[in-house]
Order: structure tokens, then C-alpha cells, then sequence
């Protein structure tokens, strides 16, 4: 537990000092979600709740997606490159405890993320909620936002420093615009709607949307998104035991 | 029987597909030795270096490291790393990647005690990515050294330091194997492997060419040297064909390698060009060394035997 704790101070130490990590992950959501969410009257009501609830949720998870990505996708694979996870395997740390540190700093990470966008909510357009569900929508972007970690693992054994950048710009843009976060689905053609329903982004958005809306919990979400981190997080694992073969980390 | 030796091989053998990196190489280090690893590039020097650390599985034969499987003896802490290609997490700064290292292990070396070692308390809050070349290598043997391990393997360890940082950081090294640690390490710099090795493992395209003390490869196979002058002077061409040894032309005179020193010496001054300022010389490491990798491993064996 000593060494796994190193590892997670250390690493959230250097991620907290990367000024373009907080610009794009933590600060670029907020000033996204204040920009369009001036763009209709605050009173429009979309999906049975206000835009600027329903707006805030896409920029939480928009934002938590990208702190998931890019911690274990980017960081990791540019970490992979300089030989440090190489170094480290000579070390007490074990790999699986290295994996295990990043996916926990993402997270935590991903949280502040998400909390930073709700203040926002609050205090700016006065998204007004119950205390215990702002609790709830939190948990749901939060844990939601979980496949991103695997996904972000795949990309990162599977593209060199080089390729990772696209790798993860166009799970994160193009993912999150075809999941409804930029622009909901109903206003989508209805072939990318149906493509767009089946991705993890629009799974863990929706969870927090149907509870904005009062809705009945639908299980189809966090059971689709369960699926996703089984099967990124099995090919993940897949790849990381192969590089260990390889010695190439 | 527990063995003497703090990191043993045995037919140590690497594959990349059919070509072999390392290819049957056995020998052992005892505690507080200092072993360098010499060979040109491509020899095996990483690869076995790799082997010894876990990073690479051999493809035959054994590698253990205190008794254990390199991986395991990783994960006890036994172990402790400068490796030749690793870059620092350039966002992290000296003291946080030294108290991050001390806490993977069970008995670290004390902060200051490790710092004093690696004379880095000047950069100690500095970022890693805005250090010279030579700063980083002091940081990254103090990380080595900071788990108080038992057995380092240091890849070129010196590259990019300037003179005095090296010889600071081999009396710092000394001082450690005195207090029994093992080291094995990697290097191109012959003077520095003549100097500070206990014993010299030389590899030659993944083959064990020699084992042995420095002294003792020189005496083995190097070809004693005369020095001398002449008033007169001659061709190299002349003066080899006249003397029947190898002749080399330096600055301050003729050399003449030979293994007759006695009539070779004869055959000087009775040079009617009047040869003056003789000295007898020991052949020179690096001639050991281009000797040795170009003969090959197998044809060494036969000469070096005890090996």
C-alpha cells in the first residue's frame, strides 16, 4: 500500500503541475459549458430539464472523458517512450501497481474535473438541484467515465508517442460529438443517433440525464458501460502482458 | 548449497528471432565487486545487462541475483538501476522522484546520506527537465542507490558527465562497494573500466571473450611495448622491416610491440641511426581489448582456460 500510495502522490503531484493537462482537461469543459450554455435563455427546457442542467452533465462527462484519456492514454504512452515504466520494473513497484496509481489519478482527477463544471453550474446559471442528487449525478459521470481508463490503456500500448495524440483526440472529439454531448442526438441524423446511442460517452451521459429528468433508472447504461471496461480494460491487459514478453516495459 | 556469488550466470543466452544477443555466457560477482561489462557495440552489454535486471527472459540458460530470479529480486529490493536510456519524468522534481524511490523500498538509505552521495544537493528542488546531462546521471544514480540495494548495474553510468563529475562519482561508488555492495556496469571508457573494475567481463557479438582482472588480461595477452628515439629518423616501414615487430609512430617517438622484448631491444641499438631514451611499457587495455574482440570468443577460451 506504501508503494501504491508513492506512486499515486507522485503522479498527481506531476499531473497538478501540467499547465496544459489543467487548460485542456479541467478549465477547457468550464469554458465550453459557460459559452453555449449563454447561447439559449437559461429558462429553455430540453429533455425535461433546463438546457443549462442538461448542458452542464455533457460538459462533466465531456471533461471526465478527457481526463480519463488522456492520463492513461497520452500520459502513459509518452512515459512508455522515455523507458520510465521500463525503470520502474527493476524497482519494488510492480507494473500492475503502476497501471493501478494512473487509473486512480485519472479518477481522481476526472472527479475534480466533474465537480469543477457543477460549481460552475451552481453558481453561474444557477442549476438548481437537490443536495443528495447533485451527489447522484456526480457518482454517475464519475463512475461512468470508468472505460475511459481502459480505453485510454489500449491506445497508449497500442500507438507509439508519435500516433497517440490522434489516437486520443479522436476518440475524445469525435467520440463525445457522436455521443451527444456537443449537439444532442434528436438534432443528429437518425443513422449517427443510433450509432451515437451505442458509444460509452453517450451510455455514461445519459445515466446523469435521466436523472435530471426524473426518470426511471434505465440498468441498459451502467451494464453497457460495465461491458465496455470488461472488454477495453481485457484488451488492455492483453496488450500490457504482451510489451512485459517483449520487455518493452 | 547457497551460492558465494551476489549475481550468478549460467549459459546465459538471448534470442531476438535467430540471432543470438548473448550466447552462453556464464561467470559470477561476489559481494563488493565491482565487474565492468566491455565490448563494442552490439556485443550484448545491454541485453545481458537487460537479463540480469528481469527486463529480458533468456532464452537458456540461468540468471540470479542473490539467490533469486531477477524479477523477484526486483520486487525485494535488492536491486538498484541506472539504466542507459531512461528519462526522468521531466515534471517531477529531484527530491519528489528520491522520496517517491525511497518509499518502494524496506530499507532505504537516509535522504541525506543519499544526496551527500550523488553530490546533487545544489538541484535538489529543481525539475528534471531543466538539468544538464551530467546532473540527470547524478540523479539517476542516486535513485539507483537509494533503496540501499545490494547489487547496481549501472549502463554507462558516466555518459554525459564531464571529468570531474566522473571521478566524484567513481570515488562515490568506491566507497559503496566498500560497505559490500556489488556492482556490474557497462561502459566504453577503457580508462575509467582499468581503473575502477575489480574485473573485466569482455563480450565480442554476444560471447564471453574474457573474465578476468584488469592486470591480468594486460599481462595475458598484451604485447609488451618499447619506446625510443632516434637521432636519425627512419620510415615506420623501414624500422619494422629492420626490427621484424610492429612499429607505430607516435609523437614522442617509435614504439615497437613485439613479444621478443630482448632481441627486439637488440636489434634497437645496434641501429646505426643511434636510438636513445628507451622505456619499457605493459601493453595497454584497449590493445587487450581490440585483440580479444577481434580473435572471437571461442578462440580465446582456449588461450584464457582458467576463465
Amino acid at each position: 500500500m506504501k508503494k501504491l500510495w508513492a506512486a499515486i502522490s507522485l503522479d498527481l503531484r506531476r499531473t497538478l503541475r501540467n499547465r496544459q493537462f489543467i487548460f485542456f482537461t479541467l478549465i477547457m469543459p468550464v469554458g465550453f459549458y459557460i459559452l453555449y450554455s449563454r447561447m439559449y435563455s437559461s429558462s429553455a427546457q430540453f429533455q425535461g430539464t433546463s438546457w443549462d442542467a442538461y448542458f452542464m452533465v455533457s460538459m462533466a462527462a465531456f471533461g471526465a472523458t478527457g481526463v480519463l484519456l488522456n492520463t492513461t492514454g497520452t500520459r502513459v504512452a509518452r512515459e512508455r517512450m522515455t523507458g520510465w515504466p521500463l525503470y520502474l520494473a527493476t524497482t519494488p513497484l510492480t507494473a500492475t501497481r503502476y497501471v493501478i496509481a494512473k487509473i486512480l489519478v485519472a479518477q481522481v482527477t476526472a472527479l475534480a474535473s466533474i465537480v469543477i463544471v457543477f460549481v460552475t453550474g451552481m453558481l453561474f446559471n444557477h442549476v438548481q438541484i437537490a443536495w443528495d442528487s447533485w451527489g447522484i449525478l456526480v457518482m454517475e459521470v464519475w463512475l461512468g467515465a470508468i472505460p475511459f481508463a481502459a480505453w485510454g490503456l489500449v491506445l497508449a500500448y497500442l500507438m507509439g508517442q508519435s500516433a497517440i495524440n490522434y489516437g486520443v483526440t479522436i476518440v475524445y472529439l469525435a467520440g463525445s460529438f457522436l455521443a451527444g454531448l456537443w449537439t444532442p442526438l434528436k438534432f443528429l441524423p437518425s443513422a449517427l443517433q443510433h450509432f451515437g446511442k451505442l458509444l460509452p460517452a453517450y451510455q455514461e451521459a445519459a445515466m446523469a440525464w435521466g436523472s435530471l429528468a426524473h426518470r426511471v433508472f434505465d440498468w441498459a447504461h451502467p451494464l453497457t458501460l460495465l461491458g465496455y471496461t470488461i472488454v477495453f480494460g481485457g484488451i488492455a491487459r492483453w496488450l500490457f502482458v504482451h510489451q512485459q514478453r517483449l520487455g518493452n516495459d | 548449497m547457497e551460492s558465494v556469488f551476489s549475481l550468478e550466470c549460467h549459459a546465459l543466452t538471448f534470442r531476438y528471432g535467430r540471432a543470438a544477443a548473448l550466447d552462453g555466457v556464464t561467470f559470477g560477482c561476489t559481494q563488493g565487486e565491482s565487474v565492468a561489462l566491455l565490448g563494442p557495440n552490439g556485443a550484448g552489454k545491454t541485453t545481458l545487462i537487460k537479463l540480469c535486471l528481469g527486463l529480458l527472459t533468456p532464452t537458456q540458460g540461468t540468471v540470479t541475483v542473490l539467490g533469486q530470479d531477477p524479477k523477484v529480486a526486483a520486487r525485494n529490493g535488492i536491486i538498484g538501476t541506472m539504466l542507459q536510456h531512461t528519462h526522468l519524468p521531466g515534471d517531477a522534481t529531484v527530491a519528489e522522484l528520491l522520496r517517491f524511490q525511497q518509499a518502494l523500498y524496506e530499507h532505504p538509505l537516509p535522504m541525506a546520506d543519499v544526496v551527500e552521495t550523488a553530490g546533487i544537493s545544489e538541484i535538489l528542488t529543481k525539475r528534471t527537465d531543466r538539468l544538464s546531462g551530467g546532473q540527470i546521471r547524478r540523479v539517476e544514480f542516486a535513485m539507483a542507490i537509494a533503496g540501499n540495494p545490494a547489487v547496481l548495474f549501472l549502463d554507462e553510468p558516466t555518459e554525459g558527465m564531464d571529468l570531474a563529475t566522473r571521478q566524484e562519482f567513481w570515488h562515490r561508488l568506491d566507497i559503496l562497494k566498500n560497505y559490500g555492495t556489488t556492482v556490474l556496469f557497462a561502459s566504453h571508457d577503457l580508462t575509467e573500466t582499468d581503473r575502477y573494475s575489480d574485473r573485466i567481463l569482455l563480450l565480442s557479438q554476444g560471447h564471453k571473450v574474457a573474465f578476468d582482472q584488469p592486470e591480468q588480461l594486460k599481462r595475458s595477452l598484451g604485447l609488451p611495448r618499447i619506446r625510443f628515439r632516434l637521432q636519425i629518423p627512419l620510415t615506420v616501414e623501414d624500422l619494422s622491416e629492420r626490427l621484424r615487430c610492429q612499429v607505430i609512430l607516435e609523437s614522442e617517438g617509435y614504439v615497437a610491440v613485439t613479444p621478443h622484448v630482448d632481441e627486439t631491444l637488440r636489434r634497437i641499438v645496434a641501429l646505426p641511426q643511434q636510438a636513445y631514451h628507451f622505456a619499457l611499457e605493459d601493453s595497454g587495455l584497449d590493445e587487450v581489448f581490440s585483440h580479444l574482440t577481434a580473435m572471437g570468443g571461442d578462440r580465446h577460451e582456449e588461450i584464457m582456460g582458467r576463465n
